[in-house]
């Protein structure tokens, strides 16, 4: 049950981190797998290889994901001008370094972060490792933090100015480097979390990104692109169909499912169940 | 902003010239060039006897031909996520029959390529629908679902794994370098035909405004199904040729990860142009295994360092920048011209 | 009658744009519908023309029910439009917009094309010919190589009519040809009317310039939806004080 609701969180994290890359970039980052493990790799080597208690690398992965995403903005998306063609690119050839270097020195081994707190708590018979309690903790204040920086903060509403009218934002006087900088920090830092959590919780290859891309796409696409709410509710929903289904079916039957229910969504209602017209 | 605008009045300049220059003389070089290439490349199995050069140009030469129906199908305005899957329905349709009835090879290819055409027509119907990035985005998990359906269908597909002992049409590498390029050539030269011509025109035609290609009797709809369906003929029949090449059919080939190299390839030589997909497979599968090959696992470093070159040097890619090239110098012979024409007058 | 829609009614959601709207046009006539922003009269072009779906109605070409048909189908039968806001093939030439519109006739089946047979070719032959007479016509023979999209405004519009031109129309829709022209263009673009009306062309034209009165046979004013008077054009332009009394003076430009 909490693997179930653990994996929802998951894929919010990264569908919202996503999110935040596509609406304010228009950037469609199919490096974002890639992310997703590299954080887990480096929380990997920072814990196993450094001996860093986990409350110590966690953060650190974290930031370093966040200042690696200013970096990425700054030097590699903005000089593409947000000309689609030239952004895939650009990721893919990011996404191809990242998973070639943890290709080359961690090897296609599978291997799992150690958990920062042992054992299991729980009431009566029922119980569950306290990481994964403790990760569900940290995941929901994550979003709620999220959700309050969009809606109240400055930048947050500086933010959805943008999304609405870059031109518009513009003649404010909101500078749009600033907003794509933050966007994508956050949106890698998002990421980052969110690979650290599977690498705790699940095993880690460097090949785990492309299958998480495609949950992620799946998710910004049945919420709608350009919508931010939605992704909260398809990603809870993913997180069931995924989490509970590879029970009673074959993990293969239950993607073409999802996928198939994708399609038919895109087909009838292309703006995604949350999108407006 | 003072120096965006000295610079437009050139631009405009080099673009209405690079129009008007666009003449048959023009284009006669080129074909030439690409003759003298096809040629090098029938006599090359005499010369070259390592088969690991002849297997990447065999590979070479299979790519060319589907990276140029992905561009085929993308002057119609369709950003075609769903290539590897078209390529993989060739693939199976011809492995399927092959392992488990044993039907010839010269039956099962050309089953393969007529099974990627008629799904892609079909599949391509409810699509039309879609447009821009929604296209892509359908296509994308279009893919998905035809590589989850071949992977959830048990023995038949032989699962992840892939499906082995497709029988083989030859039993020397040779008689396939001359199969694939012999086939290549009759693809590109299809593709040619398809895109300078009328039909070439509708597409991009639908591609620019529906709104206005239906106002002038070009259906949005029946144009769309039929790039699809012609690109996925020849992805199709490749896939099947390449499937009976290597003996295997596996779902990792014809996956999203396939299909975005494909892509890449597309990009790196130039989207707009029709030479643009051979130059980037030419660039990103050639030039890698032929001079790189040393680096083994390290080699995935090479193709990101060009892509990520393309990106930021060559917004049209390869062939692209060398259009500009051309056209600026016809550009200035042409300037000489007028300026000898002035003074004599 | 050559056009005759009755009882078109198109509602978006619970607004209605069109209601209980009738026109007729009749072989060789020039019809203006005129009638203030917002009164429904572009919309009643793309109802004609299969753009939107009807919600109820009629419409009849030549004796066929169209109600239904796709813009392309309806571009078939025989009835050219232009665009209020003028998409063009911004990245083909003038002259390619133009040869690129010649779809209908000649026609060259898939097969003829892609094979380059004699009749392709001899069609080919025709249209590029073709296409510079009509260029010549509507005055853009010189740009004929320049990209569409580094045209003037107004060259813009008459390559928009050069193109409706090109599908051999039976019935020409003009959409707002005079829409931001400026005195010299307008001068110049109801010459050209003026010369499709001596070469026998039916024309319907939506407009709020009332200049377009002095071409037309007949006039329909049209008012939220509705068909308010229909008359000569003199009529129209003497009804038109008291229209312009009874809904402001914004009304009749």
């Amino acid at each position: 049950m909490i693997n179930v609701v653990l994996l929802g969180v998951v894929y919010i994290l990264m569908g919202v981190g996503f999110a935040f890359i596509l609406n304010l970039l228009g950037i469609f980052n199919l490096a974002h797998g890639a992310i997703f493990v590299s954080a887990a790799y480096g929380c990997y080597l920072m814990v196993v290889k450094l001996g860093l208690p986990g409350f110590v690398a966690f953060p650190l992965t974290v930031l370093a994901a966040a200042a690696f995403g200013v970096l990425v903005e700054r030097f590699l998306f903005r000089p593409m001008k947000a000309d689609f063609n030239r952004t895939i690119m650009v990721c893919i050839a990011l996404s191809t370094i990242l998973v070639t270097t943890f290709n080359r020195f961690m090897g296609t081994r599978a291997l799992s972060i150690p958990p920062f707190i042992a054992g299991t708590t729980g009431i009566g018979p029922y119980k569950v490792e306290t990481d994964r309690i403790l990760a569900f903790c940290i995941g929901i204040v994550i979003l709620v933090a999220i959700i309050l920086f969009v809606d109240r903060s400055r930048w947050g509403a500086r933010m959805q100015a943008v999304t609405q009218n870059r031109e518009g934002a513009a003649l404010q006087g909101i500078r749009f480097g600033q907003i794509a900088a933050i966007a994508v920090a956050v949106g890698f830092g998002l990421a980052a979390i969110g690979g650290v959590f599977m690498g705790t919780l699940y095993n880690l290859t460097p090949f785990v990104g492309d299958v998480t891309l495609i949950k992620v796409l799946m998710l910004v696409i049945l919420a709608g692109l350009g919508s931010f709410n939605g992704i909260f509710y398809v990603g809870a929903l993913l997180g069931v169909l995924y989490g509970a289904l590879p029970v009673v079916l074959n993990g293969a039957v239950v993607d073409a499912l999802a996928s198939i229910m994708v399609l038919a969504l895109l087909i009838i209602r292309p703006r995604g169940f949350f999108g407006h017209e | 902003m003072n120096e965006v605008m000295n610079i437009s009045p050139a631009v405009e300049e080099s673009t209405a010239t690079g129009e008007t220059s666009r003449t048959k003389a023009r284009r006669w070089p080129g074909m030439s060039v690409v003759g003298a290439l096809f040629i090098v490349l029938a006599l090359l199995p005499l010369g070259i006897s390592g088969s690991y050069y002849m297997h990447v140009l065999i590979l070479t030469f299979v790519y060319v031909a589907i990276a140029s129906s992905w561009r085929v199908v993308s002057i119609s305005g369709q950003f075609n996520i769903a290539i590897g899957a078209f390529m993989g329905i060739g693939a199976y349709a011809a492995a399927i029959p092959s392992v488990w009835l044993h039907w010839p090879p010269w039956v099962t290819i050309p089953l393969g390529a007529v099974a990627a055409t008629i799904l892609g027509a079909a599949l391509a119907f409810p699509f039309a629908r879609l447009r821009t990035i929604y296209y892509a985005m359908g296509t994308l998990f279009l893919g998905y679902v035809v590589i989850n359906l071949i992977t959830a269908g048990g023995k038949t597909t032989g699962m992840s794994t892939g499906l082995g002992g497709v029988q083989p049409l030859f039993g020397d590498r040779r008689y396939y370098y001359y199969l694939t390029l012999g086939l290549m050539i009759v693809s590109m030269f299809s593709m040619y035909r398809f895109e300078f011509s009328r039909i070439g025109v509708r597409m991009k035609a639908v591609s620019q405004s529906h709104q206005v290609a239906a106002s002038v009797g070009i259906g949005e709809r029946r144009n769309r199904i039929l790039a699809v369906a012609f690109g996925s003929f020849f992805a199709g029949l490749m896939g099947a040729v390449y499937c009976h090449y290597q003996g295997v059919a596996s779902p990792s080939s014809y996956g999203l990860g396939a299909t975005l190299w494909i892509i890449m390839y597309v990009l790196v030589g130039g989207i707009n142009s029709f030479w643009g997909p051979a130059v980037g497979v030419g660039i990103l599968m050639v030039i890698p295994e032929f001079f790189f090959r040393d680096l083994k696992g390290d080699l995935p470093y090479v193709t990101a360092a060009i892509l990520l070159i393309i990106a930021f040097t060559m917004p049209e890619g390869i062939v692209g920048l060398l259009k500009l090239a051309r056209d600026r110098v016809f550009a200035r012979l042409r300037r000489k011209e007028v300026d000898l024409d002035a003074s004599g007058g | 009658m050559l056009l005759e829609v009755e009882h078109l009614t198109k509602n978006f959601g619970g607004l209605s744009a069109v209601n209980d709207f009738d026109i007729q046009v009749a072989e060789g006539e020039i019809v203006g519908l005129i009638g203030p922003n917002g009164a429904g009269k572009s919309t009643v072009f793309n109802l004609i023309t299969g753009v939107l779906p009807v919600t109820s109605g009629r419409v009849m070409f030549d004796g066929c029910d169209i109600t239904r048909r796709q813009p392309e189908q309806v571009a078939r039968l025989g009835i050219g439009r232009t665009f209020q806001l003028n998409p063009l093939f911004h990245e083909f030439t003038v002259l390619e917009n133009v040869t690129s519109s010649f779809e209908l006739h000649p026609y060259s089946s898939l097969f003829d094309i892609f094979f380059s047979t004699r009749k392709y070719r001899r069609n080919e032959a025709f249209i590029q010919e073709k296409a510079h007479e009509i260029l010549e016509l509507v005055g853009l023979s010189e740009e004929a190589d320049e990209l569409a999209k580094n045209l003037a405004h107004g060259h813009q519009k008459m390559l928009g009519v050069a193109r409706a031109l090109a599908t051999k129309p039976r019935l020409l829709l003009l959409d707002e040809p005079l829409a931001g022209m400026n005195p010299g263009e307008i001068k110049y673009s109801l010459d050209a009317i003026r010369d499709m009306r001596a070469n026998g062309m039916t024309v319907l034209i939506v407009e709020h310039n009332m200049q377009i009165l002095s071409l037309c046979d007949r006039v329909v004013v049209i008012g939220f939806g509705k068909k308010i008077t229909e008359g000569l054009p003199g009529e129209v332009r003497a009804n038109a004080e008291v229209i312009s009394a009874y809904f402001g003076a914004d009304y009749v430009c």
